[in-house]
């Protein structure tokens, strides 16, 4: 019973794994009402390393933000591309949950960008 | 004189002023950046889709069950012009290049013509040593292989100032030999303008 209790625990650290917010997440400008509450990565079932963000919205209105993420191997090394920013709407007191895959067995690390306001990130609005 | 002058003045400030005001500025942009400058299918968005969707596939573990791949033109079946050879390229790079990845892209459909072409010349044509040139009747058949649709559908408020385009891009891998989907996968984005 004892190993088998040792053996489920040890599964779930190494299936998954939570990790310190600050080190994985770069925020640019704002912020507004958007905090990221939980952060963790697992390994999926073709040993690739899948990263999952939760978003919280503590304002009375639904936010838009940009967040984007990127790779790392284990030498700190981006693995791919950079890619597209993605927009997300949170809902108020809602939690919005995101995943990024990563498409190289390198990939040990990541790093999810985010910013509520798209005067940091390059978007191009249709003005009349 | 002095009203000549004046006049004169005058118009070609205004010509400065114009020109000054008509000429658009031209610089280098992310391009990875946000695009909201139109409802219709834009190249971030094929490059978007294509990417979340070939991530997924290659998450799956399931393009490991085929020895070799190839892909077929994505179906177009929205209102706009889209160039999906963009799509069909990102995916074909994406799994190609990932080391997740063991299966092999072979050509398709619309590169047979360059490769039997390139065959031909060097197989058929009488001008190369046959030491030297490829032969006919070696190429690798595809194991799977992958298709795709992209689909629309557009909203317009009653008050006419609020336009809603959906799209879903849908993507399924096929075993040729069975005809079995292998995997299969949709992923949606709506777009909306507002006056």
């Amino acid at each position: 019973m004892k190993r088998c209790s040792l053996i489920l625990i040890a599964l779930l650290i190494t299936a998954c794994s939570s990790n310190n917010i600050a080190d994985h997440t770069t925020i640019i400008g704002r912020m507004d009402n958007i905090s990221i509450t939980d952060l963790r990565s697992a390994i999926g079932p073709n040993q690739l390393l899948v990263a999952q963000a939760t978003f919280h919205n503590d304002g009375n209105n639904p936010q838009n933000g940009y967040y984007r993420c990127q790779f790392f191997d284990v030498n700190k090394m981006q693995v791919g591309d950079p890619q597209p920013w993605q927009l997300i709407t949170i809902y108020p007191g809602e939690d919005q949950t995101v995943k990024c895959l990563a498409s190289q067995l390198e990939a040990t690390n990541f790093k999810v960008e985010f910013s509520a306001d798209g005067k940091n990130v390059s978007v191009y609005d249709y003005k009349k | 004189m002095n009203s000549i002058y004046l006049k004169s003045t005058l118009l070609l400030s205004t010509v400065i002023l114009l020109a000054g005001c008509a000429s658009p500025q031209i610089s280098y942009v992310d391009p990875n950046a946000v695009n909201n400058l139109t409802t219709n299918f834009s190249q971030n968005d094929l490059r978007s889709v294509a990417q979340d969707m070939s991530a997924s596939l290659i998450q799956s573990g399931k393009m490991n069950r085929c020895k070799s791949f190839t892909i077929s033109p994505v179906k177009n079946d929205t209102d706009q012009y889209v160039d999906t050879s963009v799509m069909t390229n990102a995916m074909a790079d994406a799994l190609t290049n990932s080391s997740a990845v063991n299966s092999v892209y072979v050509v398709s459909t619309q590169e047979m013509s360059n490769q039997t072409g390139e065959l031909d010349r060097q197989d058929k044509s009488g001008y190369y040593d046959q030491s030297t040139t490829a032969k006919t009747g070696k190429m690798r058949g595809a194991q799977c292989r992958i298709d795709g649709s992209l689909t629309n559908s557009t909203s317009v408020g009653p008050d006419g100032k609020t336009t809603l385009v959906s799209y879903t891009f849908f993507v399924q891998v096929f075993d040729v030999e069975q005809g079995a989907a292998v995997w299969r996968n949709s992923k949606s984005i709506s777009k909306a303008k507002t006056y």
